[in-house]
Order: structure tokens, then sequence, then C-alpha cells
């Protein structure tokens, strides 16, 4: 059973869809809600090995080179 | 024809010997190669076009050509081509529907260059819907028929195991040429990004895509390269075969990640390799942490959301309903996992070049895969594809040749294979070396027809 919160991101992911140009199926929005979110939980360990020091340095490089 | 014709062993370099003889005829091994596609694509499922009258005609003129001593170094030898690659006599589906009314138009450079050499395209071998390895095609591993095959350049690691092709083109953007290459036991070639043209090849993601090569040897692999590569300034200096090669044992790629069944067999050729006179073997540290399959997914949904942009906003209902919730998926990644993403590719680079440099490397040993074929009936792709990925995708964020050899099989005969990671931009140097280990692994090439060798 879809949530009120489920239903509404999926409205979103529809919206921001429709700006590009592109609809969406209504029976298809879950699963490209489903797709999104595990994209993004896949990518978002890329984000935390960026440097806490802002300069971008990506933690794979500094941290565990070769020389460590 | 003097010699008897075995599909279940001869080499693509035995063939092409074998016609320079005059013990064999391009039409007597088209024959026998469509022959065995009657005989395996019922159950194995490797093409989904091939034109027997257009095959055999043009084993006919190679043969021609032969006589009148115009025969190029592939004359009359029967190639299959991945579906995403375009062909000017087969149309390209790409495993879809979205391209159904396409009719063909032009042949993709390397296409263009494999007849220049003289090959004959046997047919279109099957492909996940546009090679994104999101839908399971029907193509069954050459080893066991209920275990999956490898993807997303699946018909062609089935095909040329089975013999209805001595070699394939295929395209590989996170391991697609060197995963079904392992899982149906035979070389598979990843050139370094740039190396090959990609004109005419329906893009995953440009910073990822390489047209590779399926073959039965690295010498077969060796040959059919050296007819498709661009021509470079050289930045890497051949060296001759008789080099002795420096590799890297590569850290986390034998950690616990690895399947025990595929970690026994590595052990073993490890071993081997490490008592060859030629080969230096020396354990270096390299951590396999999450952000390479990271990157590599975050790359291939927002660059293939480009890509397929036109067909998203004309045809959307002529694809999987799978495919098409990951495209439209990539569309909404957030900005910065794609920035980061990319960071996170040229800091890999960087990595690895630095620990090759420090350690006076030639290149990388490390398995091609963490596991081995599963049951089809057990597979998940959500689940089980990004396990498929973890090793290889490497070699397409930083750009690296790597090849993949037969090295064994699991106790249930399942082959497993070892891959060598060279410098990038230094194709011939990777070949050489994975021909010398190759050598000294011993395991001459067998079809599974003809059962374990």
């Amino acid at each position: 059973m879809t949530s009120a919160r489920d239903e509404a991101a999926e409205q979103t992911i529809a919206m921001l869809l429709a700006s590009a140009g592109l609809s969406v199926r209504e029976e298809d929005l879950s699963e490209v809600a489903r797709r999104w979110r595990g994209l993004v939980s896949t990518g978002v360990v890329l984000l935390t090995g960026l440097a806490a020091d802002g300069s971008g340095e990506m933690i794979l490089a500094r941290d565990r080179g070769p020389t460590s | 024809m003097t010699h008897s014709l075995d599909l279940d062993t001869l080499t693509l370099t035995g063939a092409v010997q074998q016609m320079q003889d005059g013990q064999l005829t391009s039409v007597e091994l088209v024959q026998a190669v469509i022959r065995r596609a009657r005989e395996t694509d019922p159950t194995h499922h490797a093409y989904v076009a091939l034109d027997e009258d257009l095959v055999l005609s043009g084993a006919v003129e190679a043969d021609r050509l032969r006589t009148v001593r115009q025969a190029g170094p592939l004359c009359g030898i029967p190639v299959g081509v991945k579906d995403v690659i375009r062909t000017l006599d087969y149309p390209t589906r790409a495993g879809s529907h979205v391209l159904d009314d396409e009719p063909p138009t032009t042949d993709a450079e390397v296409v263009a260059r494999l007849r220049k050499a003289g090959a004959i395209v046997v047919g279109k071998l099957v492909t996940h819907e546009f090679a994104l390895g999101q839908d399971l095609p029907s193509t069954r591993n050459a080893w066991a028929p209920d275990h999956y095959p490898g993807g997303s350049s699946a018909g062609a690691g089935v095909a040329v195991a089975l013999g209805s092709a001595l070699a394939a083109l295929g395209t590989d953007s996170a391991g697609s040429v060197r995963k079904p290459a392992s899982l149906n036991g035979v070389v598979g070639f990843k050139p370094s990004l740039g190396r090959l043209p990609s004109d005419g090849v329906i893009a995953v993601s440009p910073a990822l895509d390489q047209v590779g090569l399926l073959a039965r040897t690295v010498e077969d692999c060796r040959l059919v390269y050296s007819t498709l590569k661009r021509p470079t300034s050289a930045i890497h200096h051949s060296r001759f075969d008789n080099s002795t090669w420096r590799l890297g044992l590569a850290g986390d790629y034998f950690g616990s990640e690895l399947d025990l069944r595929v970690a026994h067999v590595i052990s073993d050729a490890v071993d081997v390799l490490a008592a060859n006179a030629r080969l230096d073997l020396v354990p270096v540290p390299f951590p396999l942490g999450e952000e390479a399959v990271a990157a590599g997914f975050m790359l291939m949904a927002a660059d293939a959301a480009a890509v397929h942009h036109r067909w998203l906003r004309e045809r959307p209902e002529c694809y999987d309903p799978r495919t098409r919730a990951f495209l439209l998926a990539g569309y909404l990644l957030p900005a910065p996992l794609l920035a980061a993403a990319h960071a996170t590719s040229l800091a890999l680079g960087a990595r690895v070049t630095a620990l090759l440099d420090e350690h006076h490397l030639d290149g990388l040993v490390v398995p091609t895969l963490p596991l081995p074929s599963m049951s089809l009936a057990e597979m998940d792709n959500d689940r089980d594809l990004p396990k498929y990925i973890r090793y290889t995708v490497v070699a397409n964020l930083t750009g690296q040749p790597s090849i993949s050899v037969p090295c064994g099989f699991t106790p249930e005969g399942l082959p497993v294979g070892i891959n060598l990671m060279g410098r990038r931009g230094a194709d011939d140097n990777t070949l050489a070396m994975a021909r010398t280990a190759e050598a000294a692994l011993r395991l001459p090439f067998h079809s599974p027809r003809g059962g374990r060798a």
C-alpha cells in the first residue's frame, strides 16, 4: 500500500521528468522511485568519501594510496 | 579439406593457418559453424539474427579472394557481432523493441575494419537490452544451460565457447566482455579506453564504454585486435613476447568477498603463474571499497539517460519496463553524486598509476569475477548484478586494458577466469603478458561439447 509520503515522492518524480519532456506511466512511478532510491543509496558512499576539509580530495585517493 | 575440422578445439589462429596451407576452405569452416549454430542455438540462444545464405556467400567470396592472393589477415573467418554494434547487412535491435523500425544503414567502424580484414559477420549476438543489464536475456551458459551466461555480451561469450563463431565483437562498460568470457571459458579483452573506434556503436556511457573482443585464445584476440586498433603515437613501447613481466597481486581482490570455489581455482592458477620464470608476481596493497561500483553505476545511469533521451521521449512504451525505470531514475540523479563519481574515477586512475609506478609493475593480476555463474533460478538481477561487476568495473573507470583468461573450473564444472590489467595505452604489452600467463596455465581451449579438457 502506497503511503502519502511515497505518493508525494512519486508525484515529484513525475513532475521533474515532465520538465524534461518525459512522461511516466502511473504504474511505472513506484518502480522509478525504487530505482532512484537504490541508485542514491549506492552513490552516497561517494559523498561520504569526500574529504571533510572541503578540498574535494577523495578519501579513496588521500588515505588509501599505495604508500599508506 | 585434409585436416579434420573439430570446432570443439579449433582456434581462429589455427583456422587461418589451415586456410593459408590449403587444408581448409572458408566454405567448409562456415558450413560447420552454421551446423553448430543450428544444433546449439535452440537451447542456448546466442544469436538474434543469422542469415545462412548471406554467410555462405561471404565464404565463397573469401575463398575466391584467397585464390587470387587478395586475402586479408582474417579472410574467411566467421565472427559474431553483438547487437549494439551496427551492421549494414543485419538490422541492429540492441535487444529492444525501440529500434524495431530502424533499417540497417551503416557498418560500425569496427565492423568495417573487420570486413576489410576479410572476416565474415556470422550474425548478430544477443545482448541485455541496450547493454544496460536490467533485463535477463534468453541466452544460456555454454557450460551449464540452467546458469547465467554473463552479460551484457551474453551471446558473444556463448557463441565463441560453443563454436557458432570463432570470435566475437562485444562492448564493455563495466565488465560486459570479460564477464561472459570468464563465465563461458573463453578469453575476453577490453582494450584501453578509446583504443578502438566507437562510431556506429550504441553507447551506454562514453566515459566507460569500449568495444572488446571475445575469442578462444589470447593469440586469437591479438590477431583480431591488430586489425581493429587505431594507429597511435606509441607512449608505451611494445616489448618482445619473451619479456619478463612484473605483475602485482592486488590486495583486496583476494579478500573475503571472493567465493571459496573461485578462490581455490585462482589460488592454484596464481601458484602456477608464480612458478613461471617469465612472470614476477608481487603482492601489492589495493583497497577495493564500494566506491568503484558506486561510481560506475552513477556514470552509467546518468550517461545512459542522456544517450536515450530522444527514444525515451518518442517511444517509451518500446522499452522493457525495468530498463525504462533505470533510465528514468538516471535522469533524476543528484548532481553532487555525479560530480563525486567523476572525481572517484579520476582518483582511482591516479592511484592505480601510482601503484604501478611505485612497485615497477607492468600490470595487476586479479580474479575476473568474485563468483562463478549462478543458477538462473536463484539469480536476482538487482541483488546479484553489482556483485558481478565489482572487480571488472575498475578498469572501465581507469581506462586500463583488461583481459580475462580461462584458468580452471569449479568442482561443479563452471569456468573461472583470471584477469590481467595492464597500463593504460599499453594494450600490446597487456596481450603479450596474457599470452605468457595463458601458456603457463597450460589449459588449451576445449568447448563444453567436447567435455572438460
